[in-house]
């Protein structure tokens, strides 16, 4: 009998941020459950807010603002 | 019915993220394509991988897809 996994959340984006979701996965496991693609993967649906604030963390750390 | 779909900027990053749910473990190249076929007609398949043999649909299709599993398993 197959197996239904509820509550993921199929993720799109760019790469870049697929590798940051990757690397926030190894340091808290439990969030990605599938890699699909360079572009696409599947993720818990209840680890969203905690994914979200990661990646903009981890996107401010790398960016330099230019504020005028 | 529309599923919500939740959508993010992330500096000059789109993130676009839709949620479903995951089908695994089928047994036979043959459970897997009937299930998959009629997830197509339901219009709820997101995602599929025949290697995999998962795959990924809409909210939406959850309980129709369930029952339809259910079914062919009695058979």
């Amino acid at each position: 009998m197959p197996r239904a996994q509820k509550g993921l959340l199929l993720v799109e984006c760019d790469p870049t941020v697929k590798q940051l979701i990757l690397n926030i996965d190894e340091k808290s496991p439990g969030i990605v459950i599938e890699e699909i693609d360079d572009e696409r993967l599947l993720v818990n649906e209840h680890r969203l807010e905690q994914i979200k604030a990661e990646l903009e963390r981890r996107l401010e750390e790398n960016t330099y603002q230019i504020e005028d | 019915l529309v599923d919500q779909i939740y959508l993010w900027e992330l500096e000059k990053n789109r993130l676009k993220a839709t949620p479903g749910i995951l089908f695994r473990d089928f047994l036979t190249d043959m459970e897997f394509d009937q299930a998959v076929e009629y997830a197509k007609e339901l219009g709820v398949l997101v995602w599929e991988s025949s290697i995999k043999r998962m795959f990924f649909i809409t909210t939406a299709g959850a309980q129709p897809m369930i029952a339809f599993l259910k079914r062919k398993a009695v058979k």
